[in-house]
């Protein structure tokens, strides 16, 4: 094992770094904003038939991502966005489609469990002020559901930033379009290299510390709202 | 007032009011005791569509909150189809259009239930017509009927000034200045005034209930309702809120009370209600109502818990 012949290496694996980050930021608000709409859907008032519809819609997508392997989602839609509409080098757009889609499905349901942690008189002391639903479950069901889903939310974007790590062998059926992730590059530098261990180390070690680093801000932000609470 | 009409309310199977009429005064403080599991709660949240009924009507001021009851509206069943074949067959069989045939029918129709979803585009345009003149935005009307909840339901992640000052302001009813002013006021009145900067949790359960009654205050609602406001109460923490309720009623405050404090339904109310069985079964007096008591049931009641 060379270590030092991977540091010379060092900017393509950051350029490696960089697409992980954009496919996992991505995906993340991808999924977040998903896990949200879907969410609010699910604990909507069942009174008009459209609403209905979509919590149908939305029960229907929660099952099918979560009953299927994550990898099939994604060669599901690079099949359906490369062959049928997109057409780039550095195709990111797919991962984040695919890693979107799902995390949104996983998102909603930790979202929706925490507005049902809320209790339910909440809601009631907001509607008999004469507040909309949707003004109460904007300014006093979600700031209270924030505080319980803020570490889950976290786990669920750390498994999502490891999942991205499969992009390049999903992307390497697709002719000219495989997308170099930090394990793609390290990969492929490390077979050609011959210093194929010392490079999978070095990767391991980058998602490790950046793993470390969503651990603290997962912390810090826990410690800030925890501190709201002992007012 | 307020005009309960016919308010029939169910949970599944569980029936729980069942025809339940009710008028309430401006100026009344009413007080409505019952056995537990009775439906008090329930009568109590229907009145601002909390829960809303399954039949019935809730009047306002003259502004209807649910919707139409056809049931209630003897032109409305005139106009259903169900009542046109009702009287062409009555007709056909030689009998003579009379008001006491036309009120026959209507009164089968409404013993046996018998209006279906669909009945015509006459009775569908009725009631459209009602709906547009009478009938107004829940969330208006809720603006005038302040509730006090048993749990309290303060807004933990919000001070006691927000918790008062956030509808009024929201709502755009009040500026936030004035908000704030009238939350001084109000919380000054109930002796919190220290307190406007806290979080609900520093407070103790009397202090939190009434901040909750200023919550309610603070939009001028016009009759305040509480459902067991000093249930979840320590004993020594009842009182405190019982004033602040005793000086809202001589204020001239219009008011619901759900409560077992049976002292305060005897020197507050001015009129006392016994809901059992879904319906009311006694109004009367206080005085009236503790001394003579005319149905088993509340005699059974009364001598339990006084
Ligand atoms: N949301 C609900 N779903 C099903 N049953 C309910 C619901 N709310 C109340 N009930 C039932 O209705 C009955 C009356 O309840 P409630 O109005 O709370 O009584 P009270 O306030 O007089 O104690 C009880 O039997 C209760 O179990
Ligand atoms: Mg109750």
């Amino acid at each position: 094992m060379n270590f030092e012949a991977v540091l010379k290496d060092m900017p393509l694996l950051l350029n490696g770094v960089l697409i992980t980050v954009v496919i996992a930021v991505g995906a993340i608000i991808l999924g977040f904003l998903i896990g949200v709409l879907c969410a609010v859907v699910r604990i909507a008032p069942k009174t008009n038939p459209f609403i209905k519809v979509l919590d149908v819609i939305v029960r229907g997508y929660v099952t099918i991502i979560r009953g299927t392997p994550t990898l099939l989602q994604l060669l599901i839609v690079a099949n359906i966005l490369l062959i049928g509409i997109y057409n780039s080098s550095t195709n990111v757009v797919v991962p984040i489609v695919a890693f979107g889609l799902n995390s949104g499905a996983y998102m909603s349901e930790i979202i929706r469990s925490g507005f049902n942690s809320v209790p339910s008189g909440q809601m009631e002391a907001g509607r008999s002020l004469g507040l909309s639903w949707g003004q109460t479950v904007k300014s006093i069901i979600i700031p209270q559901a924030i505080k319980t889903v803020v570490p889950t939310i976290f786990n669920e974007i750390i498994v999502l930033f490891k999942e991205t790590s499969v992009v390049s062998y999903v992307t390497i059926f697709m002719a000219g379009q495989q997308v170099y992730d930090l394990l793609g590059i390290s990969d492929k530098r490390g077979m050609v290299t011959g210093n194929y261990l010392a490079y999978l180390c070095i990767a391991a070690l980058i998602y490790l510390v950046i793993v470390m680093l969503l651990t603290q801000v997962q912390k810090f932000i826990e410690r800030r709202m925890s501190k709201s609470d002992r007012h | 007032m307020i005009d309960i009409k016919n308010i029939y309310k169910y949970f599944g199977d569980v029936h729980v009011l069942k025809g339940l009429n009710f008028t309430i005064d401006k100026g009344e403080v009413i007080v409505v005791i019952g056995p537990s599991g009775c439906g008090k709660s329930t009568f109590l949240r229907c009145l601002n569509l909390l829960e809303e009924p399954t039949y019935g009507e809730i009047w306002l001021s003259g502004d209807l909150l649910t919707p139409v009851d056809p049931y209630l509206h003897v032109d409305v069943i005139k106009a259903s189809k169900t009542y046109g074949k009702m009287l062409k067959d009555r007709l056909d069989s030689g009998e003579v259009l009379s008001e006491e045939l036309e009120a026959e029918i209507v009164a089968i129709i409404k013993r046996d239930d018998l209006l279906k979803k669909n009945e015509g585009a006459l009775y569908n345009r009725l009631i459209k017509e009602i709906e547009a003149e009478y009938r107004i935005d829940i969330n208006l009307a809720r603006r005038k009927m302040g509730m006090v909840f048993q749990q309290f339901n303060l807004f933990p992640h919000m001070t006691v000034r927000k918790n008062i000052t956030f509808a009024p302001v929201k709502l755009g009813i009040m500026s936030e200045e004035d908000a704030n002013k009238s939350a001084e006021e109000l919380l000054a009145k109930v002796g919190l005034l220290d307190k406007i900067d806290e979080y609900p949790d520093m407070l103790s359960g009397g202090q939190k209930q009434r901040v909750a009654i200023v919550r309610a205050l603070a939009m001028k609602p016009e009759i305040m309702l509480f459902d067991e406001p000093t249930s979840a109460l320590d004993p020594e923490m009842v009182g405190e809120v019982l004033g602040v309720m005793t000086d809202l009623a001589k204020e001239g405050m219009t008011m619901v009370v759900v409560t077992h404090e049976m002292g305060f339904a005897k020197e507050v109310a001015t009129k006392v209600v016994f809901i059992d069985d879904g319906v009311v079964q006694e109004e009367a007096t206080p005085e009236e109502f503790f001394n003579s008591p005319k149905h088993p049931r509340l005699r059974e009641f009364l001598s339990k818990v006084l």
